[in-house]
């Protein structure tokens, strides 16, 4: 008897426990580089994220009897994202509450896995840069405070030094490279960033589309804003300061939050640009990034619904495959 | 997930890592460089002011914040051949005016104030040509000229004994006291003045000295007041105030109301600073004191004896010369009288029991600048007529840098 089964009849090797691992390695480097900086606490704060988010994934799935109920490793990558996108000053409880927030409510509550509107990380991040803006804004020099014992618990209270948040103003194009400036764990080492983005894209598991979109606005942004004072150095500095190469690289990469199509995709990335721009001259700089994504997250749905792929619906690309297609499906049905 | 592919993510986060880690290294190496370098800049463009050097090396100040708190910042100068040129200190003042900061170059040894500059606001008064240069090229410690006692003032009302001859004169008991310590008395005179008085014993069986060992609890006064080192101490001052051991009365039992806080037997300082005084008008360096004049303990003593002290050879082999340097343990601060200007007095004395009392002459007098006795103050300032707080804080913030110095080189030589 012949069995049937929905489509997608391609598949590719990746999957959905495959791409959250290469994820993982691709954040490699920003956690490395967020240990150099800022030693033992950050391994701390990175480990019980990552943990945190997925025990409070799988736990609240088991208690409302989902049937995919089980260790999802998407968790860990949402919780090693919001880990790297917060100060390394901050306190255990505020990072719970960040998780609890992200994994029940914004991903678990809009149906768990590949479900969420939003962006786990970054909802979770702007819920606690709204409900403890202090708690969450002060920074730690790095390497100077890489052995300092700063209360786990307390956070930035016992903060020795604290800086402002990493605007990287007077801060030379080396060191913004290198990430020696005070800023969130893994946001300030853009070489690390780049390792993890080419990682990705030679895995195949990042669509340049959105992130393309995105780094291109907010270099046009910056040539309007700077007028005849722009320069290559300033430019890149636009682009490697304030989370944005961070966000485009590990967050407009995600499956669940951003478009399917590649037009949708662009959009979304021209959309998120330009209300990073918009955010960050009118609004909270500190968190411009991470607003615009989320409210580009918000569009998703809708920019699916208008502009869907039509792969298959190309008479042309179908004449050209027919044969590969049909050999595939001899191959599925012999197998079965 | 198959072992193959497990192994596959493993070798590329392995890898990865390792990559991460060589590409963070190394950037980091060249920040840490380049950083260095605009932190060198930045302080020879600051520092310079007072002392160009290729490299400046900042100084650990958290061992001697409590003891010098004004410190701001202290740094070592060096050339570029990294050969060490001096030292530049920061000391942050607050007067009623303001905040300033005293910046100050010292030589090697830090007995040489190169220059100085006030910097900040605070009292720009301070700035003027005419005050900070008084501070280029100068020996240290110095005082402000309205802090010294006037010398002929001084002289007047104690005049010094007349046909003392320069040097350093000691005298020792040849014999120990029950608690095991032979007394002494080092005396400096300079200028026909008794300038520096040194009164200790040594333990007979090699332990520390009297001083040091009631310093450090083991030697108690038996009325347990004021430790024997600070009574000494006082006694000592007074006898360069005064000039004469005859001024200093004792009564019966060889205590003396002369000095305050000093409740113990004299006997013994008074007696070997009258041999000093003698050896100084006959031209002898040392001699030893007949074993009859045995001064009564007063004190029970828990010495446990350790090693020769240190200090033993210099006590039998005195300089030859009036040293500037304060020898013997100088006990708290609290005994020095607060720096004032000499008054009017006439020196009167009134009697009292079988002795007299002079006049209690420790505030026109005083013995001390910013805890430096004054025969270690070098150069002498006049400070700003309409602003003489502010001037006493900078020669304050001097000083303070001279003794901070001092300190840290006798610790790095040990």
């Amino acid at each position: 008897m012949m069995k049937k089964y929905p489509a997608p009849h391609i598949r590719g090797k990746m999957n959905g426990t495959l791409i959250p691992l290469y994820s993982l390695i691709a954040l490699l480097p920003c956690e490395i580089a967020a240990v150099y900086y800022y030693g033992v606490r950050a391994i701390i704060i990175l480990l019980l994220s990552m943990t945190m988010f997925a025990l409070s994934d799988y736990l609240y799935a088991r208690y409302i009897r989902r049937d995919e109920a089980d260790w999802d490793t998407s968790s860990l990558v949402s919780g090693a994202i919001l880990a790297l996108i917060l100060p390394p000053t901050v306190s255990i409880w505020i990072l719970m509450a960040g998780v609890l927030f992200g994994s029940v409510i914004v991903r678990q509550w809009f149906g768990g896995l590949g479900c969420s509107l939003f962006h786990p990380a970054l909802a979770a991040r702007a819920f606690l840069s709204i409900a403890f803006p202090a708690l969450v804004s002060t920074y730690a020099e790095p390497i100077t405070s890489r052995w300092t014992a700063i209360s786990l618990w307390n956070g930035p209270v016992d903060t020795i030094s604290s800086a402002t948040p990493s605007s990287g103003s007077g801060t030379a194009l080396f060191e913004l490279f290198s990430g020696r400036y005070s800023g969130a764990l893994g946001e300030t080492c853009a070489i690390a960033i780049v390792m993890g983005g080419i990682f990705l894209i030679a895995s195949g598991i990042l669509r340049l589309h959105a992130p393309t979109a995105y780094l291109l606005v907010i270099t046009i942004g910056y040539i309007l804003s700077a007028g005849s004072g722009s320069s290559v150095q300033g430019g890149l500095k636009a682009l490697i300061t304030g989370g944005v190469l961070f966000g485009a690289v590990f967050v407009m990469g995600d499956t669940a939050t951003t478009p399917t199509s590649q037009t949708g995709r662009v959009i979304f990335g021209a959309g998120a640009g330009c209300l990073t721009l918009l955010i960050q001259h009118f609004g909270n700089a500190a968190y411009a990034v991470g607003f615009a994504i989320l409210a580009m997250n918000a569009v998703t749905p809708i920019l699916d619904l208008y502009i869907r792929p039509r792969v298959f619906s190309k008479p042309d690309w179908y004449a050209r495959n027919v044969n590969k297609v049909t050999a595939l499906r001899e191959k599925k049905e012999r197998r079965v | 997930m198959t072992r193959a592919l497990l192994r596959f993510l493993l070798t590329r986060a392995i890898g990865i890592a390792g990559v991460t880690l060589v590409v963070l290294i190394a950037m980091n190496f060249v920040t840490n460089q380049r950083l260095e370098e605009q932190k060198q800049d930045s302080l020879r463009s600051t520092l310079g002011m007072v002392m160009s050097a290729d490299r400046y090396g900042k100084i650990g100040l958290s061992s001697f914040r409590e003891s010098y708190p004004d410190m701001q910042d202290a740094y070592a100068a060096y050339d570029k051949h990294n050969v060490l040129i001096g030292y530049v200190i920061d000391v942050k003042q607050t007067s009623a005016q303001g905040e300033w900061i005293t910046r100050m170059s010292f030589s090697q040894d830090g007995k040489t104030l190169n220059a100085l500059k006030i910097i900040g606001s605070g009292s720009t008064d301070l700035q003027s040509i005419d005050f900070s240069d008084q501070f280029s090229e100068i020996a240290v410690p110095a005082a402000l000229l309205s802090d010294l006692p006037d010398e002929t003032a001084v002289n007047d009302i104690y005049p010094p004994i007349a046909g003392l001859q320069d040097g350093t004169y000691m005298e020792k008991l040849s014999n120990a006291d029950s608690s095991g310590y032979k007394d002494f008395v080092q005396m400096v005179i300079s200028g026909g003045r008794i300038i520096q008085v040194t009164w200790d014993a040594i333990q007979n069986d090699g332990g520390s000295n009297r001083a040091k060992a009631s310093v450090n609890g083991e030697y108690v006064l038996p009325d347990n007041t004021v430790i024997w080192a600070a009574q000494a101490y006082a006694m000592q001052n007074k006898l360069i105030e005064v000039q004469d051991p005859t001024q200093i009365a004792i009564k019966a039992d060889g205590t003396t109301e002369v000095v305050p806080d000093v409740t113990m037997n004299v006997n013994a300082f008074l007696r070997l600073s009258n041999k000093c005084i003698d050896d100084s008008k006959n031209g002898r360096t040392a001699s030893i004191e007949s074993p009859t004049s045995t001064p009564t303990p007063n004190a029970n003593t828990h010495a446990t004896p350790t090693a020769i002290p240190s200090d033993t050879a210099s006590i039998s082999q005195p300089s030859p010369t009036a040293s500037p340097v304060t020898s013997g343990v100088r006990p708290d601060d609290s005994i020095t009288p607060v720096p004032t200007l000499p008054t009017e007095t006439n020196g009167d004395s009134h009697g009292s029991e079988d002795g007299i009392v002079l006049d209690d002459k420790s505030n026109t007098l005083a013995d001390s600048i910013d805890g430096l006795p004054f025969s270690e103050i070098k150069t002498k300032i006049i400070g700003l007529p309409d602003n003489q707080p502010s001037s006493r804080l900078v020669v304050s913030a001097v000083n303070q840098a001279y003794q901070f110095l001092k300190n840290y080189l006798e610790g790095r030589s040990e």
